[in-house]
């Protein structure tokens, strides 16, 4: 279903516990979202996937180079707040739209500061929004990750669901006490969700799903 | 899969294997689990559901009342004793290096009287 260089990407490196996304990374994503076997053999599933994977890793790049959203969407020709709209995750892309979002960021620009102004327009800003937790002191898991680990229990099989709810969400709420960054908790719940595939795969299994209940 | 069967010794599970069989009693959680085998948090699951499922592992809630701590209960996991035989026994072989080429072409080289 994923390719292992898809599975790569969304391992992004991490670098003293920073997830970062690289050059590489987005150059793989870029060649992932233009290969036409791919794009002819996705299924709904596949797209929310990708879309969460996707907007995360472009969010990731755009904050690693400064890249705002008012230049981004210059590049589209589109306004901030309809990119805004695109990579906070709420809107379901299509693969085409994805890879426009992705080739928009293709050659980016060399001196990418980006103004006090477009950064407190971009309230999705991650760099932004890392330095307001930071000062909340954050101890509960932040909504993105939820909603991706959400995204997670509706794969699996809906006897297990309730045991695994629990247990990701132990784990949330273990990253988030022991001050992992927004970024690292979503990078957490995004490979929750990469795998739900396999462990539902497992709970399919016969004599799995029992145990795997309670 | 069915109970008892071998899991497919994969190098991840080898990680999580090696990692628990390092501390066979201690009970760990997955996060921990995963920062011992020196894997990405959020990827040992699936590895772990498969490894329960063969009986080498076993879970538990964590001894918690969730409304009062706040968070939900984490699910704690241990190799079980046929897990620490089993796992044993097959982290060993996959250790065990292929005999040299020459060796298996050649009967006699590996007695050293070739």
């Amino acid at each position: 279903m994923m390719s292992a260089d898809l599975s790569r990407i969304l391992d992004c490196a991490q670098v003293d516990g920073t997830v970062v996304t690289t050059d590489q990374d987005l150059n793989d994503l870029l060649k992932y979202l233009g290969d036409p076997t791919w794009q002819q053999a996705i299924t709904t599933e596949d797209i929310n996937l990708l879309t969460t994977y996707a907007t995360s890793i472009i969010k990731n790049y755009m904050d690693g180079h400064s890249l705002g959203y008012a230049e981004l969407a210059r590049r589209m020709g589109l306004s901030a707040g309809r990119i805004s709209q695109i990579l906070s995750g709420n809107e379901k892309l299509t693969p085409r739209s994805l890879a426009t979002l992705a080739r928009a960021l293709e050659a980016h620009a060399p001196e990418p500061q980006t103004n006090a102004r477009e950064q407190n327009q971009s309230n999705n800003n991650l760099q932004h929004s890392n330095t307001i937790i930071a000062a909340q002191q954050l101890t509960r898991p932040t909504q993105a990750s939820i909603r991706v680990v959400d995204k997670a229990l509706a794969i699996l099989p809906a006897r297990n669901r309730s045991r695994y709810q629990e247990e990701f969400g132990a784990e949330l709420y273990a990253l988030a006490e022991s001050k992992a960054s927004r970024r690292e908790q979503l990078a957490h719940a995004l490979r929750i969700y990469y795998r739900a595939w396999s462990l539902r795969r497992v709970l399919k299994q016969p004599s799995t799903g029992d145990e795997a209940t309670q | 899969m069915s109970r008892g069967a071998e899991p497919r010794m994969t190098l991840p599970t080898q990680l999580v294997l090696r990692a628990m069989i390092a501390e066979p009693t201690r009970q760990m959680y997955g996060l921990e689990i995963g920062h011992a085998a020196g894997l990405a948090s959020g990827t040992i699951h699936p590895i772990l559901a498969r490894l329960e499922a063969c009986g080498w592992l076993e879970s538990e809630w964590e001894d918690l009342d969730p409304h009062q701590a706040g968070r939900p209960r984490r699910r704690y996991y241990r190799l079980t004793d046929d897990g620490i035989t089993y796992a044993t026994r097959a982290l060993q072989r996959v250790r065990t290096p292929a005999p040299p080429l020459a060796a298996r072409l050649i009967p006699g080289v590996a007695n050293g009287c070739a």
